[in-house]
């Protein structure tokens, strides 16, 4: 691990990557403050700009975007009352009022410190966990990938939908577009309806594209028409604000929220499919309930802006725990990362680190970075921000528009990539406007392989044996197979019985 | 009921899938099916639990800007290849925000010609990614 840690840190310290650091930091943060900008959004468009560099400087800008992005959605929430992303919808409930009083410059401030000091601390937990949940991943054998396949699928579509069945339909269907090209077991075509750019399957980033980019990009269009100019800002009157850092006496008072919010933020994200909107909630309910003053949450204290955007940072690096161990991304833009890492023919989980230990500890360096970057950004150029929001929607919706079709072009050259692109996003508009998410769609299509793999390889090695009783042998696959149960279980037990709390608001 | 329709599609889809798999070896397709009888199963709850959508409109789903957006994405993806990527992007962006604002050509031109400056050099010259030049550029 020294050795790869050393490595890891020469890689960082180059200017090159410092800058990568700083450019992915600020357009990530510019990304995040546009409402209607999602970070997967912003992330997946990206991509395609890391195919040509070395992997290690590919995923510093990755990481570095999506930890701006995380925080850019705080300061519309605070300054506009309209979060940029939906992470940053909890942040709106303190940050605005906070604004309204006269106090934009102290909301900014704990926004900008609050996420710091979460992301910081998600990292470290990535960091110290996920080399040795790698290794635990040593012990899979093709029936415990077989089930991590299902119970990444099943929580994902619980979790972050407002309907269990139709985000269950919406992973099948990303499964059964995985099936598609070349069978793993014979090397047979299937369902490539004579196209022979199918034979090696739906190519995971174009589509990942499409389903993040195209239905964001119509929305976009729409808003134009109906409320551009709710998001009109006042330059003039954001220029006066003054940032700066918090006193040491005002970091002992919040010091509570922080580590707790921090810590929630880390577990949600590390439960695939939660996303940032679920940690901020928690987070900041927790801290509302644990408060001696519950009844000024609401009305602009800085206790809720800290526990809500603490949270959604600490969450993006919880979220790439399960991504970079098991292969399991945590959210959306984790498994836009992921498909970063495999077009640069590196393989998450436990191979990560034994063979490419030097880019994975890159990667979570440059995360430390990217927060270092975030703080001095946010303190210094948080309201100069808010100026992205004035662009017209109609000229943002263009250059996104045609950065997604060089994206998909861009990764081999081939035209047919642009029109999964677009097929895919229409599906996924169309599908989203239904109901269904599209984060199970593409968590279906990179498990699938996994899946099928794995499927294969418990027939071959359970000989004849009762499939189940053959599962429920091995104490791993026990305990996926529960874990799978009550992530099914339990939010149909609730949709029966009515119980369940609404978990409206989607992860992506 | 919505959620009802959107169940008969997914049995729809179901049954030309599962026809599809009669084309190739069983043992290649016996994943995909395994997948396919879930699906069933899923569409036909779906069917019977239905969850009420008061504000569904299919007019609000597909208004004109989404389609006169989508079209001439689709319009753009047909064309370049053919005439050139440059070109291309160029003229669909003016046209694309001419069509949604008819205020300001002259800034769409600015706007147009530094998108594709920065595209050119970013993926040309720094990536090393090269776009179809066809019969303009």
């Amino acid at each position: 691990m020294s050795i790869n840690f050393m490595e890891a840190l020469k890689n960082i310290l180059t200017i090159s990557n410092i800058l990568l650091a700083a450019g992915g930091t600020f357009m990530g943060i510019i990304f995040g403050a546009l409402p209607g900008f999602t970070a997967a959004m912003g992330v997946a468009v990206l991509l395609p700009v890391t195919f040509g560099m070395p992997p290690a400087s590919g995923l510093i800008l990755l990481g570095a975007l999506f930890g701006g992005a995380m925080y850019g959605g705080a300061i519309s929430a605070i300054l506009v009352n309209t979060p940029g992303t939906p992470s940053a919808a909890a942040t709106t409930l303190d940050g605005h009022p906070m604004a309204a009083k006269g106090e934009a410059g102290k909301a900014l401030r704990e926004a900008v410190f609050a996420s710091f000091l979460g992301g910081i601390f998600g990292v470290t937990v990535l960091l110290l966990f996920a080399p040795p949940l790698a290794r635990i991943s040593l012990m899979f054998g093709p029936p415990e990938y077989f089930l991590l396949a299902i119970f990444g699928l099943t929580i994902i579509a619980s979790i972050s939908e407002k309907s269990l069945i139709k985000g269950l339909l919406a992973g099948l269907l990303g499964l059964l577009i995985s099936t598609i090209g070349m069978d793993p077991l014979l090397g047979t075509p299937r369902f490539t309806m004579g196209v022979v750019n199918l034979t090696d399957g739906v190519k995971l980033v174009p589509a990942m594209i499409g389903l993040f980019s195209i239905p964001e990009t119509l929305n976009m269009i729409s808003s134009y028409f109906n409320d551009d100019s709710v998001n009109l800002v006042n330059m003039k009157e954001f220029r006066k604000i003054k940032i700066g850092f918090p006193s040491l006496s005002h970091i002992k008072r919040h010091a509570l929220i922080y580590i707790k919010s921090s810590m929630i933020g880390t577990y949600v994200g590390m439960l695939p499919g939660a996303g940032g909107s679920i940690a901020s909630f928690m987070a900041y309910n927790e801290a509302r309930r644990s408060s001696k003053h519950p009844e000024k949450f609401g009305t602009g204290i800085s206790e809720g802006v800290a526990a809500a955007e603490s949270a959604n940072n600490a969450m993006a690096s919880g979220a790439l725990i399960p991504m970079l161990t098991l292969g399991v991304p945590g959210d959306s833009v984790a498994a836009i990362i992921m498909g970063g890492l495999m077009v640069h023919g590196l393989e998450p989980g436990a191979q990560l680190f034994a063979r490419n230990g030097d880019i994975a500890y890159t990667f979570i360096l440059a995360l430390y970075l990217a927060n270092i970057m975030m703080l001095l950004c946010g303190t210094y150029l948080a309201p100069y921000f808010t100026i992205a929001t004035n662009t017209p929607k109609h000229i943002l919706s263009v250059c996104v528009m045609m950065l997604t079709v060089i994206g998909s072009y861009a990764l081999r050259g081939n035209i047919f990539d642009v029109y999964v692109m677009i097929t895919f996003g229409f599906i996924g508009y169309i599908l989203k406007c239904h109901g269904f998410s599209v984060i199970p769609i593409v968590l279906g299509i990179i498990l699938g392989p996994i899946a099928e793999k794995g499927l294969n390889g418990t027939l071959l090695i359970s000989r004849g044996e009762n499939l189940l009783l053959f599962l429920l042998s091995r104490p791993i696959s026990l305990i996926l197979i529960t874990l799978t149960l009550v992530s099914v279980g339990v939010p149909l037990y609730r949709t029966i019985t009515g119980k369940g709390k609404k978990v409206a608001e989607s992860t992506e | 009921m919505l959620d009802r329709k959107i169940a008969l599609i997914s049995v729809g889809f179901f049954a030309a899938f599962y026809a599809a798999t009669f084309r190739y070896p069983p043992e290649t397709v016996s994943f995909p099916r395994f997948l396919l009888w879930i699906f069933l199963v899923l569409s036909v709850i779906l069917f019977i639990f239905p969850k009420k959508h008061p504000d569904y409109s299919f007019k609000a789903i597909l208004p004109k800007e989404k389609v006169t957006a989508a079209l001439l994405l689709i319009g753009y993806t047909v064309i370049f290849p053919k005439l050139g990527f440059f070109v291309t992007t160029f003229c669909f962006s003016i046209i694309y925000m001419w069509a949604f604002n008819k205020k300001d050509l002259k800034k769409y031109v600015m706007i147009a010609a530094v998108y594709i400056l920065i595209v050119y050099f970013v993926f040309q010259k720094w990536l090393y990614v090269w776009f179809p030049e066809g019969l303009l550029m």
